[in-house]
């Protein structure tokens, strides 16, 4: 009552200093007066008792002060006291204090980054106004276009034309309805000042900056007139105005080309805005377009290609639903007119053949992330909270250790009068202040690490923590101060004060409570720490099955680009235009050779079709339709990157527009389909199989069979974005800066797109097993490093207690061997304690991780049986440094002592 | 009488308002005068002293204070004990009555 009534008071003395300080002041004069009567009262004149009064009073101005300060001094004064003396008694033990904070703050960092990860992956919304209205526009049921029509690959998000125009009218369903159309599956090439970049972009509707409520950092959004009018105008994201115009204040009103075209930059939006897929983050938008160079999706096309081609599958729309609007009702309002929109141009198709109607998607996280990362990081999330358990059982052991030894301090203050209670708050200060440093440095921690989690995953919305993450981890470091206030303070006063006054308390025994206490928490690391290096066992050898792929190709010395060249308009300008680049490229020193592929390697994305083979249309045994791999590689790709030819020959310059069509496959096309010899069938309109070729890895690692055809590029055309492959000698990636002077040369605003090594890329189609594996592993290794230091410091702990105790059975005939195994087997009966109670935890968090697992077994006795292994070494390794001060203790010295 | 015995001593102040208030609400030089009289002009209360202790003890909830007009007519801020106040007085009596005689019996051993 008193502290907390003194403080209330203290806060409005403090803001409203004017009002008390008159107050006061008034006080003080009435005070003078009252005294002045007094004295005239006993016969002085007016003038000798106003005299007499002041002086008495001595400075007024200093008196007003005096109380001022009194007033709330007390109570301030009082934290004050406290964090000076808490603060001070931590510095006394900096080997403590330095070990308790980094402890917290890796446990506290981790946690945050975790959950920072979590919360923008699965919770986060957008940045703008009333992100809980805003939804994703899927089609359910039919789960893709409609029969007939031609699609984008997000089939369940991509609509067409002519149903967001009939949809957006409806303003009974929807506040506004948005579309919002990539301008590129990947990176558009734009052009600022000369210098050439490559960002992704979207065309939208009028209304998407309005309608999703952006706030905007500079200028303006977009408008309907703008929609109407396709005006040739763009707003960048905050990242591209920092990254690409250093956050030139004077952006608005300068000119961007965007694939050629000039557009006038008119804003900037508020930083952390990306667009309305924050698993597609956008760097910018112009308003929907009719001019064939942009295109839909990154499409060449005619005038008018958006609006000209009803049956083009290519919208994608966010809508703001109605108030009082739910998702099912809004669906069941729209049905009839969805259906007619999106049937109308199709000629007769029936419900049974594509039962679709539209749902709604709550925009929340990263949905198209969220589906592979939401068990891994679900999972990260509970390991690394085992991570802040031991962390704080560590620091938690490390209080009570240092508090018993202090026992004789408190018991010489409460004897002299301290309150049970003033010892309580300065525990609580020095456990509030280790935590506040603690949560500090683990807060800087959490920065660093979620951007190096963002490059990691390759998250281009970022995984900064936000204000939920703040108070996330505000949340946990008050409950781990509590907890730490509070245990060891029971277990301290538990000790009666004669009992701490009368032993000398360097050598006091321990009690069995404590060591029981002490025990129970170490088994209970010791078994958190082997359950992580089970989870970090399982993931580190999937990420090494991975690895171990054989990829059928000799990727580490390949660099490769995507380039898009802009004004290619026929095929012969893109062979020349390729030839002429290739010759150059091979012309580099270290270069060896160099050639064009339509889709690159490991990807995660193959161009898949049917086909007829010697006039039939292919099925398998079972008589399905079968779809094929397809590819269109140049002249001399295969040599480029080292897969053999097995029969036959490679598609070689000779394959050009004019001559006979020509293709390649694998051997599991062959093997599939041609098991007595593919030379010579032929394929569709009589392409004739002229070689076949070892299998390599297409889309991704933890593929299976691919059946692949390549095709020759300079007959199935090459234009459009495509992929250079380039074998160095070398490291690959020094030959960057030469080969990026190259294409500036041939063509100056050709940017060079996504350029890394064909083997770095294969690793990104495993990126979230590498991602999870390089987590679990820096949990098991922070696991076992503070499982060490706890049991460690325990041990020392007790040997010094115990100094005594080990002086009189060894002055009683112990053999040092005896006292040695004594300590170590301490630690190892608490290792097999820990081990009992870890392995039921392990098998469970085994089962959790057994869908994160590639060609590994839940229960995979390696993992196992290392992590088993390495729980037991620890245990064996933090007891044998103080079995050796044990048993080298001197029975004479240490008796001598007590 | 020499000036030094005319200092309080230390730590009884705050007691001696208690016991002044206990009896009616007063006004800080009605409370110093109260004790200068009943002490018999042993103690004089410095009001440099008085009013800082009056400020400390209302923030911890002891006493009250409020503006009033006095009998000639003049705004003072009466003060008057709490609850907590009287439960505060009890306790310094009883501390203070083992104190003196604490230091009764060392003075006679």
């Amino acid at each position: 009552m008193g502290l907390r009534g003194s403080l209330l008071g203290g806060l409005k003395a403090l803001l409203r200093p004017g009002r008390r300080n008159a107050e006061i002041a008034e006080e003080v004069r009435s005070f003078v007066a009252a005294s002045a009567e007094e004295k005239m009262r006993r016969g002085m004149s007016a003038a000798e008792a106003w005299r007499a009064a002041r002086a008495e009073m001595g400075s007024a101005e200093a008196v007003r002060q005096k109380v001022w300060l009194a007033g709330w001094a007390s109570a301030a004064e009082a934290v004050v006291q406290d964090v000076r003396f808490g603060a001070r008694q931590l510095w006394k033990s900096p080997g403590f204090t330095v070990v308790a904070v980094a402890t917290l703050a890796l446990g506290i960092g981790a946690n945050t980054a975790v959950f920072s990860t979590l919360n923008a992956l699965l919770l986060r919304m957008l940045p703008v106004r009333n992100p809980q209205n805003l939804y994703t526009v899927v089609l359910e049921n039919g789960g893709t276009q409609p029969p007939d029509t031609s699609g984008t690959g997000y089939g369940n998000t991509s609509f067409s034309m002519p149903v967001f125009e009939a949809l957006r009218k409806d303003k009974r369903v929807f506040s506004e309805l948005m579309a919002h159309i990539p301008l590129s599956t990947g990176k558009v090439p734009v052009l600022y000042d000369g210098r050439p970049m490559a960002e992704p972009g979207a065309e939208v509707s009028g209304n998407f900056f309005s309608g999703l409520g952006v706030p905007m950092a500079l200028g303006q959004g977009l408008s309907a007139a703008d929609e109407r009018e396709h005006s040739a105008k763009v707003v960048l994201s905050y990242g591209f105005w920092t990254e690409g115009f250093a956050r030139d204040p004077q952006i608005v009103g300068r000119t961007l080309y965007i694939k050629g075209t000039a557009f006038t930059i008119v804003g900037v939006t508020a930083p952390a805005f990306h667009g309305a897929n924050p698993g597609f983050p956008m760097q910018f938008w112009i308003p929907l377009q009719d001019r064939p160079e942009l295109g839909a999706w990154g499409k060449p096309g005619k005038k008018g290609n958006l609006y000209a081609r009803p049956n083009w599958w290519a919208v994608p729309m966010v809508a703001r639903l109605a108030p009082g609007m739910t998702p099912q009702r809004a669906t069941a309002a729209l049905q009839a007119e969805f259906w007619r929109s999106a049937t109308a141009t199709l000629g007769h198709v029936t419900w049974k053949e594509w039962p679709a109607h539209v749902g709604f998607r709550e925009i929340r996280g990263i949905a198209d992330y969220a589906r592979d990362y939401r068990t891994p990081v679900e999972i990260m999330m509970a390991l690394v909270g085992l991570v802040l358990l031991i962390a704080c059982t560590n620091v938690g052991l490390l209080i009570l250790a240092r508090n018993a030894a202090r026992q004789r301090e408190f018991a010489i203050r409460m004897a002299t009068g301290a309150r049970p209670g003033r010892i309580f708050r300065q525990l609580l200060t020095e456990s509030v202040l280790l935590v506040a440093a603690g949560a500090g440095l683990g807060w800087a921690l959490a920065l660093t690490a979620t951007r190096v989690l963002a490059e990691w995953a390759r998250i281009g919305a970022g995984l900064a923590p936000d204000r939920t993450v703040l108070l996330f981890t505000l949340g946990v470091s008050v409950l781990v101060a509590v907890a730490f206030s509070l245990a060891p303070f029971r277990s301290t006063m538990r000790l009666s004060m004669e009992e701490a006054l009368k032993s000398a308390s360097q050598n006091a025994s321990l009690s069995h409570v404590q060591v029981r206490g002490g025990n129970a928490a170490i088994a209970f690391q010791i078994a958190m720490c082997f359950t992580l290096l089970v989870a970090s066992g399982l993931t580190v050898r999937t990420l090494l099955n991975y690895e171990h792929q054989n990829l059928g190709m000799a990727a580490k010395k390949l660099l490769v680009f995507d380039v898009d060249p802009q004004g290619l308009t026929t095929n012969t300008q893109a062979l020349a235009f390729y030839n002429r680049l290739l010759e150059r490229l091979k012309a580099i020193p270290g270069v060896q050779t160099a050639a064009v592929v339509q889709g690159r390697p490991g990807s995660g994305w193959a161009h898949t079709a049917a086909i007829r083979l010697d006039g039939r249309e292919l099925r398998s045994r079972s008589g399905a339709k079968v779809e094929v791999f397809r590819n269109a590689v140049g002249a001399g790709y295969f040599r480029t990157i080292g897969v053999p030819v097995v029969q036959g020959r490679g598609i070689t310059a000779a394959d050009g527009a004019k001559s006979p069509p020509v293709a390649v496959v694998n051997e599991d096309f062959a093997r599939e389909f041609l098991p007595h010899g593919a030379l010579g069938h032929r394929i569709d309109d009589g392409i004739e199989i002229v070689g076949v070729v070892k299998d390599s890895k297409y889309r991704s690692v933890a593929e299976g069979k691919t059946p692949t055809m390549y095709s020759s590029l300079e007959q199935v055309g090459m234009t459009g974005q495509m992929t250079v492959e380039v074998r160095a000698a070398g490291d690959p990636m020094a030959l960057l800066p030469t080969v990026r002077r190259v294409v500036r040369e041939v063509d100056a605003d050709l940017p060079l797109e996504n350029p890394t090594t064909q083997a770095e890329q294969f690793e990104r189609s495993y990126r979230t097993p590498l991602l999870f594996a390089r987590l679990a592993l820096g949990f098991g290794l922070l696991a076992v490093v503070l499982v060490a230091t706890g049991l460690y410091g325990t041990l020392v702990y007790r040997v010094q207690r115990r100094r005594g105790e080990i002086g009189i059975r060894m002055a009683l005939g112990a053999l040092r061997g005896r006292v040695l195994w004594m300590v170590v087997r301490e630690s190892l009966t608490m290792a097999g304690v820990g081990f009992a109670a870890g392995l039921p935890l392990a098998l469970a968090v085994a089962h959790l991780l057994r869908s994160q697992l590639y060609r590994l077994s839940a229960l995979d006795p390696a993992s196992f049986g290392i992590a088993g292994a390495v729980t037991l070494l620890v245990a064996m390794g933090a007891a044998l440094l103080p079995a050796r001060r044990a048993a080298r203790i001197e029975p004479m010295q240490a008796l001598r002592s007590e | 009488m020499t000036e030094q015995s005319r200092e309080m001593v230390q730590g009884t102040l705050e007691m001696l308002v208690l016991k002044t208030l206990a009896l009616e609400p007063m006004h800080g030089y009605g409370i110093a005068l109260r004790i200068e009289q009943v002490s018999d002009g042993v103690f004089r209360v410095n009001p440099g002293s008085l009013l800082p202790a009056l400020s400390r003890m209302e923030r911890a909830g002891r006493i009250r204070g409020e503006w009033r007009a006095t009998e000639n007519n003049r705004r003072a801020r009466y003060y008057r004990l709490t609850a907590a106040g009287r439960r505060a007085l009890d306790e310094e009596r009883r501390q203070w009555g083992r104190q003196i005689a604490a230091i009764t019996r060392i003075l006679e051993a």
